[in-house]
């Protein structure tokens, strides 16, 4: 080795070892954080910085949050630039964050209190890796029976407590004319497939069960088909722009299985289904035959994720909490939110929202206690899975059994493909 | 180069599906369960988009140079306008085109018996729509361009032509064709680069509008996935080296297959 050999791989091992190692945060110093948005949680985060300032260093920056796993798959290549905090609205993609070949997220069960954590419920289930919490949910999808009042009492109709009973409701609602909803886009999935437990998701271990003909698969392909041939369940999306202005502004959705952000979000705005206020009410999800429970899908119901690469994780950690939990903040969210206090804080706002017929909060909080543990968060994107060979042949007029058997066989590749062990 | 190389380099790293690295990313690039159906839906795609511009664009291209009238300059914006679409802006203009909903050619589409937006976007359809878009955008420039080939034919060649007794037709077939020639090899060769890479157009229309329609459609989807979903940086390079070779390919076809980079005998 020559001398200039010799000097040279000393420099560059000094280099690797000062740019590896992290350097302590000095108490004295004024912590900094930069925490990641989207748009509809700029607010919040802001709200935050604000009531900090001075203490804290807080950056807003509102990005795609889509695009999250992508950017900190970059930030990892860099070894830098990574958030603090970020907010996601996948919740699927929090397994990628926390897989140990990422690393990004951090554990957060010693950096909030225990009864912090507690309040949460079941909400937390899709952060759960390898006995630790890495993410923190901001808000629930929870879905629920969305129902026309004044339509049911006309024609005499009980809402249906079982999904044998939603099948004879549908199919009465369809000779008058009426539909069931709509079952294209996440509807059918998270509606009907997730809350029968036929997610694909319900991980052991390393272990991935994929079973297209397992009951809690077949009795839903069993129970929608028919109701898919008869146009009791309308084929295409809830936002389609042709089922939107021909079924939905025209009053004739009479039920709708669909997240608990549809009544503000879909139901209530006039360039949306426009529906009259006073009509809409919400009543528990039905009940699948064998099931313990009348378990809720999730579409959507995003997360906080605290960067195992801060400097400052206990700084992060209180945004988080704070954020979560700060009242005003919290009555001002668009959404049902995840953690216990605050959705009473937020109830109590929905509870006097004149445009439904009666107080929603009762279904929408016990359905928040009953998401179907089978949901949990997976290596491979489920959700483009289940919209590419599920929700899409569907609608282009496959029959679901058709199509689910599809949807296993991408499943089953793409489990596969990320590693895990898939049986029947 | 720095790309390529660092690609190159990539590409050769350990995935959790193959710790030791190497050239094995490559095979298990090319057969993953997804790179067929994108490679034949490319394939597809580029059946329809590079004979289409290459017919459309010589033909409009040659009319605007055969019928000199005081619009021509007017004609030669127009054409250019669509370009100024980008690709994403491109998706939401077709988008609104298409949807039998919305469409301002929602009677023509009804017409057609096209009522439903399933109806149009299906993965059957999927090929000749993002065709359509990608020529819409594309078609516009390069008419201009090949315009300007045109212009560059001596007219004294031309004149003879005609003085023999050569019509409009037999003038564009017969020789102003032969005399750029080259230029649409170029064009072909460019065109294909840019075919084999599609990516925005079912991306974003996988991911805003119809979601799940296309997804992992397009190669470039793939190697997209490969990095961002699967974590694979490796995978996506070797795919992404997989479709630089293909274009590297046409590009020496380009230069040692065609007469393109030859000095014209006369000079």
């Amino acid at each position: 080795m020559t001398r200039i050999t010799r000097v040279a791989t000393v420099v560059v091992a000094a280099l690797l070892v000062t740019g590896c190692s992290s350097q302590a945060a000095d108490p004295n110093e004024t912590p900094s954080l930069t925490i990641w948005v989207d748009a509809p949680r700029e607010a919040a985060a802001q709200a935050y910085a604000d009531s900090v300032e001075g203490d804290v260093d807080v950056t807003v920056e509102v990005r795609d949050t889509n695009n999250l796993v992508a950017d900190i798959g970059l930030a990892n290549r860099a070894q830098e630039g990574w958030p603090d905090v970020a907010f996601s609205g996948q919740p699927n993609s929090i397994a990628q964050l926390s897989d140990p070949d990422n690393g990004f997220a951090a554990p957060v069960n010693d950096l909030v209190p225990a009864d912090f954590l507690d309040a949460f419920g079941s909400a937390n289930v899709i952060c759960e890796a390898d006995g630790s919490t890495y993410c923190l949910r901001n808000d629930l999808a929870q879905t629920v029976l969305w129902y026309d009042v004044p339509t049911f009492e006309e024609l005499g109709l009980e809402v249906p407590a079982t999904f044998e009973e939603f099948a004879e409701v549908a199919q009465t609602l369809q000779q008058n004319g009426y539909v069931a909803g709509a079952v294209g886009d996440n509807a059918g999935y998270t509606g009907f497939f997730e809350s029968s437990g036929c997610t694909f998701t319900d991980l052991d271990g390393n272990v991935l069960p994929v079973n297209p003909d397992a009951p809690e698969c077949q009795r839903v392909v069993e129970l929608i088909d028919p109701l898919l041939d008869s146009g009791a369940l309308d084929r295409r999306s809830p936002f389609d722009a042709g089922f939107v202005a021909d079924v939905a502004q025209q009053g004739k959705v009479a039920m709708q299985i669909g997240p608990s952000w549809f009544g503000d979000f879909v139901y209530t705005p006039e360039d949306s289904w426009g529906v009259e206020p006073g009509r809409t009410g919400a009543a528990a999800m039905p009940i699948w035959d064998g099931a313990e429970e009348p378990y809720s899908g999730q579409w959507g119901g995003g997360y906080w994720v605290i960067s195992s690469h801060s400097e400052y994780p206990d700084a992060a950690a209180d945004a988080v909490e704070w954020i979560l939990s700060d009242a005003a903040t919290v009555e001002a969210g668009p959404t049902y939110p995840a953690y216990g206090p605050s959705a009473e804080i937020w109830g109590a706002k929905t509870a006097a929202n004149d445009f439904y017929a009666f107080d929603i909060m009762p279904v929408l909080t016990a359905q928040a206690a009953v998401l179907n543990p089978a949901t949990k968060s997976v290596l491979f994107d489920i959700d483009a899975a289940y919209k590419a060979e599920l929700a899409a042949p569907i609608t282009a007029g496959e029959s679901a059994a058709d199509a689910l058997q599809g949807f296993a066989q991408e499943v089953r590749n793409l489990a596969e493909e990320a590693g895990y062990d898939v049986n029947d | 180069m720095v790309p390529v190389v660092m690609a190159l380099l990539t590409s050769f790293q350990p995935t959790r599906e193959n710790p030791d690295g190497g050239f094995q990313n490559y095979v298990d690039v090319v057969t993953d369960f997804r790179f067929l159906p994108a490679a034949l839906n490319v394939l597809t795609f580029l059946a329809i988009y590079l004979p289409a511009m290459l017919i459309i664009v010589t033909i409009m291209a040659m009319l605007l140079d055969a019928y000199k009238s005081k619009f021509n300059a007017s004609l030669r914006l127009a054409f250019i306008v669509p370009s100024a679409i980008s690709g994403s802006v491109a998706v939401l203009v077709w988008y609104f085109m298409l949807e039998p909903t919305l469409s301002p050619f929602r009677g023509a589409l009804n017409a057609m018996g096209i009522t439903q937006a399933s109806q149009i976007w299906s993965p059957g359809n999927l090929a000749w729509i993002f065709a359509l878009m990608a020529f819409a955008t594309g078609a516009g420039n390069w008419i201009v361009i090949q315009y300007g080939s045109l212009q560059s034919i001596d007219d004294e060649l031309l004149e003879a032509a005609r003085i023999d007794g050569a019509n409009a037709l037999q003038l564009a077939v017969r020789i102003k064709l032969p005399l750029i020639r080259k230029y649409l090899v170029y064009m072909a060769v460019l065109t294909f680069a840019a075919g084999v890479q599609v990516f925005v157009e079912p991306q974003l229309i996988s991911a805003g509008v119809y979601e799940g329609l296309a997804t992992d459609w397009a190669l470039n989807q793939v190697g997209y996935s490969f990095a961002f979903t699967n974590n694979d940086f490796a995978g996506a390079a070797a795919l992404s080296f997989v479709l630089f070779v293909v274009c590297l390919l046409a590009a020496l076809y380009l230069i040692f297959g065609t007469d393109f980079f030859e000095r014209r005998e006369e000079e």
